[in-house]
């Protein structure tokens, strides 16, 4: 089954496309495709963060603790939205159901894509743990399919252990920032595409200042997103891909930028700056400055 | 099509003519409204609103009524305690307090912003007053409440009200100007605009009972204001929603009480900072309410000029320590997952102390805020200019780190970043100038450097055209 459908219908098709064009001409910012288990009417355009169905931990783990997992999943999402300054929007899905890696193919992570979802995010129960999924959007399409990156899926996990519910859900997923380092990341990829995209000097520009700040904040995300000593949060080797991911996309940027004979902007000072434009001087920080501060 | 200053000024002046007829306010009042009908006091320096919390969408599918009803009452009680708290804080001279609660439907903080910016039960708020509003979500499970609060803070600005317009365009911008050493270009920063989401806490119902319990304590009702004259208590209660506008009285050590609209009870409160003290403890955002709410009234009065369509009363004299005061107490608290919230205390205390020229103290608190927050540029640009106004004063002999290098770390992580660019050009330029080139300080290639900069600033002023 797809998880994710146009909106069609055979009957009346022709009059509905009649209908539909019209529509899209007059209300451009309205055309959109459904996404499957959510309540469409409520999707704005614009990047999303889709929370997918708990509905199957109910049996597994009983209701109570499910919507004491709801909960705090909500007051997590609000927090990482705010410390986004709220760029993308988040949006509960209480029917959709959220899969397994291989069910994110690239056709349907293309749509996904296409309907700017950043972020895809499930819970299943496994043995004592809770699982979390994250499907992040443009790393899946952009990097694992469409650059074929093996080491980095966009499909995570993260482990948490059922009994810590019972401990209090803002104990749950505390001290844990695997949500802003995804999101943060999912949103560079995709400024990133947007300037490779664009032909105008000045926008594009503006792109990759926006890519880069995103990139940075991912690697900023880094070390509060790493897993415990008890092996909770997200897998090891997930953690460091993402890690890499982030520290080598702000380099890229920083990289394209100096390459790109049209750009003015102020990596350019940086790179001055610094004397040089080697790998050891577009990281987001150096560390000589960075140690000063504290 | 109106320009916007003409729509501004049209905006300000139609404000001056509200409330030259609307009635005097008292300094500071209180009151509960309806979420659907906003409203505040348009006579106080500043307000604040707490909003009933909302539920999550755990309960979206409860099948069990009661449950959702207990949340929603809980919530309403929170935000009655918020309030009351609110009077017994540092008040900084003029403030109202209007709970919000659910009437006919819930609603969201958008929903009560845009009522109080294109007005609703009172006038649109007008230019350079506070709007201070705690929102957030509530989930109870057995025994224990669980909280998330958010904050959202700003002086109203000049623009004309319009509801398809995103809320940051009615704040005023919030900056740092600092001019530099041997009278120097203004360096300057951008603060972050006040919109923080805190970590989840959790308050179980017997802690509620017993900070209930303090609250009715310290606000009991006198006839008079004295300790011994008679008093009757002022509690909560859910089916009998109390409105009322209270006043400083007696150097601020009691507040007269009056009901408000369709009556309500009427004396004097003795005000008891140390009320707070147990919910502040679970509460810890509240330590920073008090804080931001004295960081803008400091700011306003700072700010206030004769050209003002409305006038507020200053600030008392000692806002800016209590400010700072509440703000390091929030500091010191221990939470965990509230770095940016930690960050952007840190940052305004330095702030604080940046504007009564202690820039010894403002470094420290703006490495502090870059320590708690390494990836965001304001901080960096901010102790940059800290940087700055101690490294290269005649006879200043304090450390500090080199001014470029904060300034290039905040271009570095946010590349869009004009203003920061603008620093590093001042700051090179007083190099050039003055010839002087202070330990740790690297004024080599000055003009190559100054080149570099100047041309990523035309690029930003081209697209700005």
């Amino acid at each position: 089954m797809a998880l994710v459908t146009l909106k069609t219908s055979h009957h009346a098709i022709g009059l509905a496309c009649i209908i539909l064009t019209g529509f899209m001409l007059i209300f451009p910012q309205n055309a959109q495709a459904r996404i499957e288990g959510c309540d469409n009417a409520s999707l704005q355009d614009g990047d999303k963060i889709v929370i997918g169905s708990m509905n199957d931990l109910v049996g597994s783990i009983g209701t109570r603790r499910t919507r004491a997992m709801i909960a705090a999943f909500e007051m997590k999402f609000d927090k990482a939205r705010s410390e986004l300054h709220r760029e993308a929007g988040v949006f509960y899905c209480g029917d959709r159901l959220v899969r397994e890696s291989d069910d994110y193919s690239a056709s349907i992570v293309e749509i996904l894509n296409d309907e700017e979802v950043l972020l895809e995010v499930g819970a299943r129960a496994e043995d004592s743990d809770l699982v979390i999924t994250y499907i992040v959007v443009p790393i899946r399409h952009y990097a694992f399919f469409g650059g074929h990156q093996p080491l980095i899926e966009g499909y995570h996990e993260a482990l948490y252990e059922k009994s810590r519910i019972d401990e209090g859900l803002e104990h749950l997923f505390r001290a844990n920032a695997e949500l802003r380092l995804m999101a943060a990341l999912a949103l560079a990829l995709r400024y990133e595409k947007l300037a490779e995209a664009e032909s105008s000097t000045e926008d594009r520009q503006a792109f990759m200042h926006r890519s880069r700040a995103f990139y940075c904040d991912a690697v900023g995300s880094i070390n509060d997103a790493a897993p415990s000593d008890d092996l909770l949060g997200l897998l090891e080797e997930d953690w460091r891909a993402l890690g890499a991911f982030a520290e080598a996309g702000a380099r890229r940027l920083f990289q394209t930028a100096l390459n790109d004979p049209a750009y003015a902007g102020s990596l350019a000072v940086v790179a001055l700056e610094r004397g040089g434009a080697d790998d050891s001087d577009l990281g987001c920080l150096l560390t000589a400055s960075s140690e000063d501060d504290q | 099509m109106i320009s916007s200053d003409i729509r501004s000024t049209f905006f300000a002046g139609c404000l001056a003519m509200v409330c030259a007829f609307w009635p005097a306010t008292p300094s500071h009042a209180g009151a509960i409204a309806s979420c659907d009908a906003p409203f505040v006091f348009e006579g106080s320096a500043a307000n604040i609103v707490p909003i009933e919390y909302l539920a999550t969408s755990a309960e979206t599918h409860e099948r069990e009524g009661s449950r959702l009803g207990k949340i929603q009452e809980t919530a309403q009680h929170l935000a009655w305690l918020m309030k009351l708290d609110s009077w017994h804080q540092p008040t900084y001279g003029s403030l109202g307090a209007v709970a919000h609660v659910f009437n006919q439907r819930r609603c969201t903080g958008d929903d009560v912003l845009m009522g109080l910016i294109v007005g609703s039960d009172s006038p649109p708020i007008p230019p350079g007053q506070i709007l201070l509003m705690l929102e957030g979500k509530i989930f109870i499970e057995g025994e224990e409440i669980f909280l998330q609060s958010r904050l959202r803070g700003f002086r109203r600005n000049m623009e004309f009200p319009d509801r398809r317009r995103p809320f940051t365009r009615y704040m005023i911008a919030e900056s740092v100007e600092a001019a530099l050493p041997n009278e120097g270009a203004a360096l300057a920063a951008a603060l972050p605009v006040i919109d923080v989401t805190f970590a989840p806490r959790a308050i179980t119902e017997a802690e509620l009972d017993e900070i209930d319990e303090s609250f009715v304590g310290a606000s009991a009702i006198h006839q008079a204001p004295s300790d011994e004259s008679p008093a009757s208590s002022l509690r909560f209660g859910h089916d009998r929603p109390q409105a009322f506008s209270v006043q400083l009285v007696e150097g601020g050590d009691w507040i007269k009480v009056a009901g408000h609209r369709s009556g309500g009870p009427t004396g004097f409160i003795r005000t008891n900072p140390e009320v707070s003290e147990f919910l502040h403890a679970k509460l810890p955002e509240l330590d920073f309410v008090n804080g931001i709410l004295g960081f803008f009234r400091v700011r306003q009065t700072m700010n206030a000029g004769p050209d003002d369509p409305v006038s507020f009363r200053p600030a008392p004299p000692g806002a800016a320590k209590h400010a700072r005061a509440s703000l390091q107490r929030f500091l010191d608290r221990e939470t965990i997952g509230d770095d940016d919230a930690k960050a952007l205390a840190s940052a305004l205390i330095g702030v604080l102390d940046g504007q009564s020229g202690e820039w010894k103290a403002a470094r420290d608190a703006f490495a502090a805020a870059v320590a708690t927050a390494p990836y965001r540029s304001e901080y960096r640009n901010l102790l940059g200019i800290a940087d700055a106004q101690l490294c290269c004063s005649e006879g200043t002999e304090i450390a500090s780190g080199d001014p470029a290098h904060a300034f290039v770390d905040a271009i570095s992580i946010d590349p869009e970043n004009p203003t920061a660019l603008r620093n590093l050009d001042a700051f090179l330029s007083l190099l050039a100038t003055t010839g002087q080139s202070p330990e740790g300080i690297d004024a080599s290639r000055l003009n190559e450097r100054q080149g570099a900069v100047r041309k990523a600033l035309s690029g930003f002023e081209e697209q700005s055209r």
